[in-house]
């Protein structure tokens, strides 16, 4: 369950976000990347509207039979209370989506802002700050979400946090490096020369920087935090059952594997195609923001 | 009683001949038994368990898992069958003294411990006294010996042990084969309490082989082995050469295993797969319902809304049980009605009539409390809705279900799902009103834990009385029991106690836990220890 | 070069002893007594709890158990386990063969599968032999573990009964060290891709390919050696990542193993057993990073250490 996302190369950083859209629109014409797009506005839709689009409430029990199969009725089965798992899984994306978006703004957030302060003001902060990144990319995501779900106990809350810690240092460590490079650049020691403010300076130039490689890294995160996110619920250390979460689905449904397979198939399913939309998404953002890969 | 006795055998002759044997009685079971009872000598058989072991010493253990591996290579004084009889087992007669307050043991002169040790008076004296001993850290066997005081040794085989009060309890609990087993008393000097604890020496029918933690325990047959209790048919050295307990803590793993022919008996199996065993060639299943506690809710008393009787009783109505656990168990469990199990000795049938199933009943209740149906169904009162907070830790599937039938008469229940360690903060700091309890236990002084007074928790002091109700009337009367060694006597008190429980409805019973062991049919003679959880396996065969 | 290791190396002091303290300073905030949780849940009068306290240790100050820990640590001694009383040291070497076990062999499948896929695309860009290839490799970095184990045991274990789901052996290792790898082969294909496909644009080859030289042997060769850097560098992360990849991986396999551990422990508060398991993760993931730059040191004579 832990993974990487894939390093954002370091050239990337300097791009101003104008050229962003330039380029994101000179590549329409990638047809996969379009549809991953779709799948996950469908989703999203899907999650917005769950209310109207579910065919049952996901709660009621003996919608059907107990664990019975996909059918005309319940085309993703019924679990063992007869729940309708497709209205479970329709209000899944409910939990999935936001808990992955706001575990990795979290990460995002904090992570900028350690990333910022080591990298641009240099000397001691940043000795104790890159000390406290090299410390925290020590424990392993997976540890570190455990041992916050330990100490904070389970729900949504908890879960975003926990999963959201991980990110942490990995966003820190490339913002910082961006921020040192811009450090280094004429127009900031210009303004420094002028006078402005650290705050300003940031503000105005290291930010708009390091924006392209935040934008990468995160939405290659969202796939990595929804997997984790399911992952705990997995544990059963994740969102508390009767909520229907995904990864909690999946290990409701994994006592019945052999009865109904249905049950742990579906919402797998759904983490995955989620999953490989953001990745393509998320790939075709970097191919698209890279100027040496574009090249190619 | 007699009405218990009636349910198991239904049973029996629904799970057909290796329960039935296993079960002793009956003129089928015998025949069965006659049949079989030879088996291949040099059989081996392995247990797929669910649970990891940390100690192997009696004296030490908590878990009634570890209990599973322990009361093979282990015996205590008395043996207590599934009939709720004493037989002798390691003393030959036993005799209250006329204060109720000391026992005197004449114990059998032929025992040997594994390691050679000769079974004695000093043993007995040596295994109660370091007991007792804070340095040995006793997580069960301390609790067991109750207002223990001494040991007499009044000739090489011939003991009293002293309590400071009358303790009802005290021949149930030196029955117990993992609690209040003997121990080797050179083992334990050479050893230590930590050796000892991972190279355990008994006198059972098992000798300890190896322990390979989280993996596998292996034992024995212990080829000295000459003094099994009368209510086994077999005597002599248990049939099987070989009994290996394999740790495998996923159900379906262990299932898997059961079906693959990598062990040969399976404890815990899932519900779901019960049936489709029942039903095979070449498996069967037999089901214990398991004496003590039930799986219980614990009623919080003191907190809105449920320091109001009438909403207490109204949740009690609402709840149809036998749909219910038939829903979660498909017809593998039991529902229950009572504060203990109809398997445990003084359990009084008029539970049963108590709280049927009467959502009309619950709904009239809450008006009269003024709970009054709002929007949504879910019901207010002074613009407050009627939310019951309810941690779960042991059967989230249950009270997923249980939360269903509640909505129905208008109750929110909002269950969430606990860590052990978040359950006991919430319930040190009364922050809840419904939790979970169930026990395995034998000797109905089980009630004592939930219900006594002293034992209400607070910050800091984890106990079990999460109804927070304590009475000096309940208090008065669970001491009465625990001192009455009359048996009729205690009966009439133990039934008083489970009344008055119920109806002031701090515990609301749901179901009694169940023990479906799975095995493979050429596995025979299965016997379940008293308390229908582990199984002994002295007797078992393999054809 | 040597210096740099040395320096290397004293960073890694501060790091551990950073992560040890964070350990058991979370450890004491976790709501919950452990003397409950070993008893879980059984009704042990307070003379139990007591004697128990009073035999962890846990009965003295906060302080004091630091300090204790601390220096014991230091000589390598993580005191006993609460849940089943042995020497933490033995209960995690009991744990360690699974877990290297499915290590070796998840990263064994990792890497073959990774540098196979990725000269496949590699060598073939932009034709369908890469769309598959890339395919797969998303794929594999997109499957939640448990979901792939589960439809391996589905599959293979249940449906059609071709490895055994339990027991020992290699057979066993066969579907969980799938799944383990699984995550590898998508990364590394990648990698070995795009580094197959920038060893073509050099100029070297160009050369090769003027000199009428067999081209696919050459940027074979060249490749491969650039693709070790890759394989390297997954090789580190693997090390450390042995205890929390495995977590998942061994909980859907009901596999023994140091991940498995760890989550049982973290829920009992077994704080010897956390505390040591934070401390070896925390050494493996630092000497991993190490030891990632002194290969590439070694595999490339360019990188100099400052």
């Amino acid at each position: 369950m832990v993974r990487e996302p894939v390093a954002v190369p370091a050239h990337l950083a300097g791009a101003p976000p104008r050229r962003i859209l330039a380029r994101l629109a000179r590549t329409r014409r990638y047809p996969i990347a379009t549809l991953a797009a779709l799948v996950l506005l469908l989703i999203a839709v899907a999650a917005v509207l769950a209310p109207a689009v579910s065919p049952y409430d996901p709660s009621a029990m003996a919608t059907g039979p107990p664990l019975a199969p996909p059918g005309a009725t319940h085309p993703f089965g019924t679990d063992r209370y007869g729940r309708d798992v497709l209205s479970r899984i329709v209000y899944g994306a409910r939990i999935s989506m936001p808990v992955g978006l706001l575990a990795v703004s979290f990460s995002a957030v904090l992570g900028s802002f350690l990333g910022l302060a080591t990298g641009f003001l240099g000397g001691r902060v940043d000795a104790i700050g890159s000390g406290a990144i090299d410390i925290m990319l020590g424990f392993p995501p997976i540890m570190l979400a455990l041992l916050i779900i330990a100490v904070l106990g389970v729900g949504l809350q908890n879960v975003v946090i926990a999963v959201g810690v991980g990110g942490i240092p990995r966003f820190a460590r490339i913002v910082r490096g961006t921020a040192i490079s811009i450090r280094e650049n004429v127009y900031v020691e210009a303004g420094r020369a002028l006078g402005a403010s650290t705050g300003r300076l940031i503000l105005r130039h290291v930010l708009p920087n390091a924006f392209p490689p935040i934008v990468v890294l995160a939405t290659l995160y969202i796939g990595s935090a929804i997997l984790d996110t399911s992952s705990l619920g997995f544990l059963g250390l994740g969102v508390q059952p009767p909520t229907p979460e995904w990864g909690t689905m999946l290990s409701e449904g994994r006592e019945f594997m052999r009865y109904a397979p249905w049950l742990m198939f579906f919402p797998g399913m759904m983490v995955f195609v989620t999953v490989v939309a953001i990745n393509l998404v998320g790939d075709h953002l970097r191919t698209a923001l890279d100027p040496r890969l574009r090249a190619r | 009683m007699s009405k218990m006795r009636d349910g198991r055998l239904s049973r029996r002759s629904l799970l057909g001949g290796a329960a039935a044997a296993a079960l002793a009685g009956s003129a089928l079971s015998e025949l069965v038994s006659e049949a079989s009872a030879q088996g291949r000598a040099d059989a081996a058989v392995t247990w797929g368990e669910d649970q990891d072991y940390a100690t192997l010493d009696p004296r030490v253990t908590q878990s009634r898992h570890e209990a599973q591996a322990i009361m093979q290579m282990f015996e205590s004084l008395l043996f207590l069958d599934t009939d709720g009889k004493f037989y002798p087992w390691l003393a030959q007669r036993w005799e209250y003294s006329k204060d109720g307050k000391s026992i005197m043991f004449v114990l059998r002169r032929d025992v040997k411990f594994h390691d050679g040790t000769p079974f004695n008076a000093e043993a007995v004296k040596f295994t109660f006294d370091t007991i007792v001993d804070p340095k040995l850290g006793s997580q069960g066997a301390i609790d067991f010996l109750g207002p223990y005081k001494s040991t007499d040794v009044l000739g090489p085989y011939t003991v009293r042990v002293n309590w400071t009060e009358p303790f009802a309890a005290a021949l149930t609990n030196l029955s117990n084969p993992w609690l209040l087993s003997i121990v080797s008393p050179t083992a334990v000097r050479r050893l230590g309490n930590d050796g000892f604890a991972r190279n355990p020496v008994g006198t059972g029918p098992f000798k300890f082989v190896e322990w390979v933690p989280r993996v596998r325990v292996v034992m024995e047959r212990n080829e000295e082995y000459r003094w099994a209790p009368r209510v086994f048919r077999r005597q002599g050295p248990a049939a099987l050469r070989r009994l290996v307990i394999r740790i495998i803590p996923d159900a379906t793993t262990r299932v898997a295993a059961l079906e693959k022919g990598e062990i040969d008996v399976c404890d815990q199996v899932p519900p779901i797969e019960v049936r489709r065993f029942q039903g095979s060639r070449d498996f069967d299943v037999m089901v214990g319902d398991v004496s003590g506690i039930p799986l219980s809710h614990l009623i919080n008393t003191q907190a809105p809304p449920t320091n109001d009787l009438r909403v207490r009783q109204a949740y009690m109505y609402a709840i149809n049980r036998p749909q219910v656990v038939q829903q979660v168990f498909f017809g593998v469990a039991k529902p229950a009605y009572g504060p203990i199990t109809p398997t445990t000795p003084g359990y009084w049938p008029g539970v049963e009539k108590m709280y049927p199933y009467d959502p009309a009943k619950a709904r009239q209740l809450l008006d009269e409390a003024g709970w009054k149906v709002g929007s949504g169904g879910i019901r207010e009162k002074n613009g407050r809705p009627l939310e019951i907070h309810f941690i779960t830790l042991l059967e989230p599937d249950l009270e997923v279900a249980v939360q269903a039938a509640a909505k129905e008469v208008g109750i929110k229940l909002n269950v969430e799902t606990v860590t052990k360690a978040k359950q006991d903060e919430m319930v040190m700091h009364a922050q809840y009103n419904i939790g979970e309890i169930r026990w395995v236990a034998v000797d109905p002084s089980v009630l004592d834990i939930p219900f006594f007074s002293r034992n209400i928790p607070a910050p800091g002091k984890f106990k079990f009385n999460w109804s927070r109700y304590g009475s000096p009337e309940l208090d008065r009367l669970l001491r009465q029991a625990d001192g009455q060694v009359d048996v009729k006597q205690r009966q009439q008190t133990l039934a008083q106690i489970q009344k008055y429980v119920l109806d002031r409805a701090l515990m609301f019973p749901v179901h009694v836990s169940a023990q479906p062991i799975g095995f493979r049919r050429i596995v025979r003679n299965l016997k379940f220890a008293q308390g229908y959880w582990q199984v002994l396996f002295y007797e078992a065969t393999v054809s | 070069m040597l210096r740099y290791l040395a320096r290397k190396l004293l960073w890694t002091a501060p790091v551990l002893f950073a992560a040890t303290t964070c350990a058991f300073l979370v450890l004491h905030l976790i709501p919950g007594d452990p003397v409950n949780l070993m008893l879980s849940g059984r009704p042990a009068s307070e003379k139990v709890r007591e004697n128990l306290r009073a035999k962890l240790g846990l009965n003295r100050p906060l302080p004091e158990q630091y300090a204790h820990f601390v220096l014991h640590a230091a000589r390598g001694d993580f005191g006993q386990s609460f849940a089943t009383g042995q020497p933490v040291s033995q209960v995690i070497a009991q744990q360690l063969p699974a877990s290297l076990q499915l290590a070796g062999s998840g990263f064994l499948i990792g890497v073959a599968g990774g540098l196979l896929l990725g000269i496949a695309a590699g060598l073939y860009p932009n034709t369908v032999i890469d769309g598959i290839a890339m395919f797969i490799a998303l794929v594999g970095i997109s499957m939640p573990g448990y979901w792939t184990a589960m439809l391996l045991i589905y599959v293979f274990g249940l449906r059609l009964g071709w490895v055994p789901i339990v027991g020992s052996g290699l057979p066993v290792l066969i579907l969980p060290s799938i799944v383990f790898g699984s995550y590898a082969i998508g990364n590394l294909a990648r990698l070995v891709r795009s580094s197959i496909i920038d060893v073509r644009g050099e100029d070297y080859i160009r050369t090769a390919r003027a000199k009428g030289l067999p081209e696919r042997r050459v940027v074979l060769r060249h490749a491969l050696r650039n693709a070790l850097f890759p394989v390297v560098a997954m090789m580190g992360l693997l090390l450390g990542l042995f205890i929390g990849g495995g977590v998942i991986t061994e909980t859907v396999f009901a596999r023994q193993g140091v991940g498995a551990l760890l989550v049982t422990s973290i829920l009992t508060k077994d704080y010897p057993v956390v505390q040591a398991l934070i401390l070896l993760t925390t050494a493996a993931y630092v000497f991993a990073n190490v030891l990632v730059d002194l290969l590439y040191g070694v595999l490339d004579p360019r990188v100099r250490y400052g």
